[in-house]
């Protein structure tokens, strides 16, 4: 057994204890909320320069280039996500090793996550990342709102791991084993059973709740509103992403020949999400609300992608999930600031940010046209393959749906500019008074960077993300 | 013969427990029924040779589970009131979303050749072969699982513990 291949896990490991044992020896949160960071940033670096591929433990645990590319970007988003707490959060000394060590574990998990191939190790790393989460919700557990974010989160998704479950165990009976590539034997050989649809059915409601879809989707605005910024921040893109991989390994890859079950269902949810999450995104005056809902019409788009044809679909949706963390993050960047800095994260108290700190009001702009698919930001890229890998697949109608969805959601991203950049001066008497620390404004320049590098030249990542897809795919 | 009396037994002992704990009016005989059924699933478990598994069973779905539940509802003011009904408004909703799930699950396995692939069964002792499994095959979820019940200590006792001076 090739130990080697867990060294990115033992070295995460190896942060987390790290990060426990300065909590016990009296560290401030300054010190360990920097060393979270820069540890992240470390190993992020050192994973995207070592890539080793193999397969251990009969192909429980497989390093290939869609685990690797999955790690980077659970990494990015936790770098990201470290950067954003460590001025904003309103914890005590006391509490905040076990933030951060809840936040590693949880990357820990989406880790093993993306390697794992074998449904015990999915399920167990999948658990491993959202229980973390569900502490991390309520972690200002003075505050109500956040204990209620809490509660709710682990109760549905204590739900929806129920019925994830149900289908893997159905997936194992008909099986006979748990190992995704003797399923995917089984399946070309034995054909379908009726069986599989129901398992299919299972799979997709549970893995639903961790991307936000329709119907799994009503928890979303009360854990976003409620959990602190940060963690709503890699809630929103890490989660995510954990459940998108989940997804391609088991649906994509093992069960493509149940492709004619969950294919026509995602098509009829991904047109559902989207719709749902931007009607509702438009009568909402709170910040974090509404950027919960566009998270949740977000996931409609990836879903668009994820349905397209094998290859292109798998890298698409990569790709989306890499430009949805820069962009996402710099919103809630901004938000958490705000938030920190005028204790409100109501959009009508954003009137006048352009005038007292047009820096960030413009950061705010280029994440918000990002999310809704303007060119040269990276969201519109990214949108153009989600559609383009659809189109391959010949769903026109839902790649319409996507385009018009994109539309209604520019409206209510331009209903926020509105007010940051027109305000009605004889209303508004104060104008909103932001402080942004160095540590932030570092995260959300990255995050710019980023978005408009990947925006203008997005040949560089889709090769990363096709080379892997087709990787995966490659018998 | 015997097994398949015991098999039908226990099913039948699990199915209507559950329905009592459903309908139950008190929440701490829902509890207690709860129990039962789980009594069932680990005298299934015995049918089909899986001793190690029957005994996990009872001392955690029964030992620690149950009791913890019925520590929380002791320790929960009103929760035991007679005017607390525990039932809420939803039931024609939940009615009809469980019957078309039980209609799903039972055309499914109507529906399916299960032919070779109903489980074998086990050998006679497989508690030697479960501890090997979970060192050898399994032993990357069996770590990644001791990390996980770290995380929920840690994650619950910040939820929890006290906040003794510390800034504010």
């Amino acid at each position: 057994m090739n130990i080697a291949l867990l060294t990115h896990e033992f070295a995460l490991a190896g942060i987390a204890l790290l990060i426990f044992i300065l909590d016990l020896s009296g560290a401030g949160k300054k010190v360990t909320g920097r060393v979270f960071t820069f540890s992240m940033l470390a190993l992020l670096v050192y994973v995207a320069l070592s890539r080793k591929d193999g397969v251990i433990l009969n192909g429980a645990y497989t390093a290939d280039g869609i685990s690797w590319f999955a790690k980077l970007i659970f990494l990015s988003g936790a770098f990201l996500t470290g950067m954003l707490s460590t001025d904003t959060l309103k914890l005590s000394d006391k509490r905040a090793g076990a933030y951060y060590f809840l936040l590693a574990s949880s990357v820990l998990g989406m880790m093993f996550l993306a390697s794992s191939k074998e449904l015990i190790t999915l399920y167990v790393s999948l658990e491993l990342a959202t229980i973390s989460l569900y502490a991390l919700a309520a972690i200002y557990r003075e505050e109500v709102l956040s204990l209620e974010a809490g509660i709710k989160y682990l109760i549905l998704g204590a739900v929806s791991s129920g019925i994830l479950l149900y289908g893997l165990s159905l997936v194992y009976g008909v099986t006979g084993t748990t190992y995704l590539e003797k399923i995917l034997f089984y399946t070309s050989a034995n054909g379908f059973q009726p069986v599989f649809v129901l398992a299919v059915i299972m799979v997709i409601l549970g893995i639903g709740f961790k991307l936000s879809m329709v119907p799994m989707h009503v928890w979303t605005p009360d854990v976003y509103q409620g959990s602190p910024t940060p963690v709503t921040a890699f809630i929103s893109v890490a989660s995510k992403a954990a459940g998108f991989i989940f997804a391609v390994r088991l649906l994509s890859y093992t069960l493509i020949k149940a492709g004619f079950v969950w294919e026509p269902i995602l098509a009829v949810l991904a047109f559902l999400t989207m719709t749902i999450g931007n009607l509702i995104a438009i009568p909402q005056k709170n910040m974090k609300r509404l950027l919960a809902y566009s998270t949740i019409s977000q996931a409609g788009f990836l879903l668009v992608g994820f349905i397209g044809a094998p290859v292109i679909g798998v890298s698409s949706v990569m790709f989306y999930l890499m430009a949805y963390t820069v962009t996402n993050i710099a919103a809630f960047g901004v938000v958490a600031v705000f938030e920190k800095s005028t204790g409100s994260n109501e959009i009508d108290d954003y009137a006048g940010l352009a005038q007292t700190q047009p820096v960030l009001a413009l950061t705010l702009m280029v994440a918000l046209l990002s999310l809704a698919g303007i060119p040269p930001l990276v969201g519109f890229a990214g949108k153009f393959y989600l559609f383009y890998a659809a189109m391959e697949k010949g769903y026109l109608w839902l790649v319409i749906a996507g385009a018009l969805n994109s539309t209604i959601s520019l409206y209510y991203y331009l209903l926020i500019l509105k007010r940051l950049y027109i305000w009605d001066k004889s209303k508004t008497s104060t104008l909103p008074k932001v402080h942004v620390p160095a540590m932030v404004t570092a995260a959300l320049i990255i995050c710019c960077v980023a978005m408009l590098a990947m925006g203008i030249l997005p040949g560089f990542v889709i090769d990363i993300t096709n080379a892997a897809a087709e990787g995966m795919f490659r018998p | 013969m015997v097994e398949t009396i015991l098999f039908y037994g226990f099913a039948a002992l699990i199915l209507i427990s559950a329905l009592l704990m459903i309908i139950a009016p008190n929440i701490y005989h829902s509890a207690l029924f709860l129990a039962l059924c789980l009594f069932g699933v680990a005298g299934i478990y015995v049918v089909l040779n899986s001793y190690f598994l029957a005994g996990i069973q009872v001392l955690v779905y029964i030992g620690a589970v149950v009791v913890l539940a019925l520590f929380v509802i002791n320790l929960t003011r009103r929760i035991l009131d007679v005017d607390s009904d525990q039932h809420n408004e939803q039931l024609l909703p939940a009615v009809i979303i469980s019957g078309l799930t039980a209609f799903l699950i039972i055309s499914a396995v109507l529906k399916t050749n299960w032919g070779t692939m109903i489980a074998h069964r086990v050998a006679q002792d497989n508690t030697a072969l479960t501890g090997r499994l979970l060192l050898n095959e399994f032993v990357l979820p069996f770590e990644i699982v001791s990390v996980l019940l770290l995380a929920a200590l840690i994650g619950a006792i910040s939820i929890v513990a006290g906040d003794k001076g510390a800034q504010k």
